[in-house]
């Protein structure tokens, strides 16, 4: 098998591969439209627990470790988690919005957690943009000298933005301050709602020009930058699914074929143990205080009825045609806002036309972005001549 | 570039070989996933490279290596040797490994992939 191949048949087999861990809600930032719930409590996982929780994690296969939050640095013991999440051979990525993340702390995240990859967030191409959102003066120049420090370290950097109506005309900014700092690049127009269900956030959701015109932005660059003829970008992901290396493929034509990996290559976990499907899917299918995550992946009572709805939304989003595979609508999403899983939101089917227009004239399958300018890629599964 | 070690000493005097820093690896269904950070690429290797790497990692030496696969695997040692050390010789030139320490003879070929 190629990766491509072993992907695949992790979503059809349920093999996880990806965890999100949300090491706590606290933060040094106070985004306007953070979804955490911080009004949340709990007993929160200690440092032992995380240990055996990783051994588990490694027993069962999983590679890709996500450190998210709140902002994971703000955990009193991050650098031990981490630390062990190496020592575990996991491949870390690191969800901070990086305001901490810089002098001792970055060159200590970078010597002994030697993350695969930093994901962060930029919420605007100027300062007064990004630090309305943050709430906090100066977090947007602060930002952009982490980031280029972050670089100088060796480390990867993956910028995500949430597309906005306080944003959207910086679209052409945002990409000019990944290019420069040689970064990956990926902007989601979709603003969700608090994981409480809150929908306060959805005040800021971007126009549909201004979505419009973040599709077309990308299709011109899509156009200048193809090396090989036009290439089509991919239809967005949802934001907060990211985890890009080890993310499974979209599944073949089978019986089992599903929307998404949600419960069955990919998992989250909040500060006090409880695992849901995806970081959106905010329905717990056991708590790590009771149960280790290798007796709930066994327990399938919950899960199954998880995959048999991914399973469902795949056949859902056949039926939507074309702009099918551009509405990167999520189930998680959808049971936020309607406890319906399965109810498609507005926004997806505008989003899958919008981009489906955009692309027009478009081939192929890969997206361009701006990261591939700077650090063309591949990882496509080789295999070695081996015995 | 000439990986085949074997060919310039017996693999048993090959002592050390490590798992680059930046790799990871995963066995899943039966096949070795290994990634390559800086590079950003995924290597897959069969049952049995993925077997030799998990040796690698427990700092076993090429001929240690050969008596494990000996042990679990229906093929003579002399088989092992060449296909263990040329195997070795794909992962340092591919980056996955890294020639840890100089071996006990000294031979300049050896410290370079």
């Amino acid at each position: 098998m190629n990766y491509g191949q072993i992907k695949q048949r992790a979503l059809v087999e349920d093999q996880l591969l990806s965890a999100l861990v949300e090491l706590t809600y606290r933060c040094n930032l106070d985004c306007y439209f953070c979804y955490n719930d911080l009004s949340l409590k709990g007993r929160a996982l200690s440092v032992e627990q995380y240990k055996s929780f990783f051994d588990d994690l490694e027993q069962m296969g999983v590679m890709n470790l996500i450190l998210s939050g709140g902002e994971p640095l703000s955990h009193p013991d991050f650098f031990a988690i981490g630390a062990y999440a190496r020592a575990r051979n996991f491949m870390v990525r690191i969800k901070s919005n990086g305001h901490a993340l810089r002098g001792e702390i970055a060159r200590r995240v970078a010597d002994e957690i030697d993350p695969f990859m930093i994901d962060t967030s930029l919420h605007g191409g100027i300062a007064s943009t990004h630090d309305r959102q943050t709430r906090v003066p100066g977090s947007f120049e602060r930002l952009l000298k982490n980031i280029a420090e972050w670089r100088s370290l060796g480390l990867k950097v993956k910028i995500n933005c949430t597309l906005t109506r306080w944003n959207e005309h910086e679209v052409e900014q945002i990409f000019e301050i990944a290019d420069r700092l040689q970064c990956q690049l990926q902007i989601d127009p979709e603003v969700t709602p608090r994981d409480d269900g809150d929908i306060e956030p959805l005040d800021i959701s971007p126009t549909q020009e201004g979505i419009r015109g973040l599709y077309e932005f990308q299709a011109q660059r899509a156009r200048e930058f193809a090396f090989e003829g036009p290439a089509a970008p991919q239809p967005a992901t949802i934001g907060r699914q990211d985890a890009d290396l080890m993310k499974a493929a979209p599944a073949g034509p089978t019986q089992q074929r599903k929307h998404c990996g949600a419960g069955s290559t990919g998992i989250a976990i909040d500060p006090f143990g409880d695992v849901f499907p995806c970081v959106q899917w905010r329905r717990s299918i056991g708590n790590l205080h009771e149960r280790s995550i290798i007796d709930i992946w066994k327990d399938r009572s919950e899960l199954d009825e998880i995959r048999r709805t991914t399973a469902e939304a795949a056949v859902l989003i056949d039926g939507e045609g074309d702009r099918g595979q551009y509405m990167s609508f999520c189930p998680g999403l959808a049971h936020t806002r309607s406890g319906d899983p399965l109810k498609i939101y507005d926004s997806s089917r505008r989003r899958g036309a919008i981009i489906l227009e955009a692309y027009q004239g478009l081939s192929g399958a890969s997206k361009v972005e701006s990261s591939e300018l700077a650090d063309r890629k591949s990882e496509a599964g080789r295999r070695l001549p081996v015995l | 570039m000439n990986t085949d070690l074997s060919k310039h000493r017996s693999p048993q005097a090959i002592v050390a070989h490590s798992i680059a820093s930046d790799v990871r690896f995963r066995t899943v269904f039966e096949e070795g996933v290994v990634v390559r950070q800086r590079a950003a690429e995924v290597l897959v290797l069969n049952t049995v490279g993925i077997r030799i790497l998990e040796l690698v990692a427990q700092k076993r030496s090429v001929g240690e290596i050969v008596d494990d696969l000996s042990a679990e695997f229906d093929a003579t040692k002399d088989q092992l040797r060449n296909d263990v050390s040329a195997f070795i010789g794909e992962l340092v030139a591919a980056g996955v490994l890294e020639v840890r320490a100089a071996p006990p003879l000294g031979n300049e070929e050896l410290s370079q992939p």
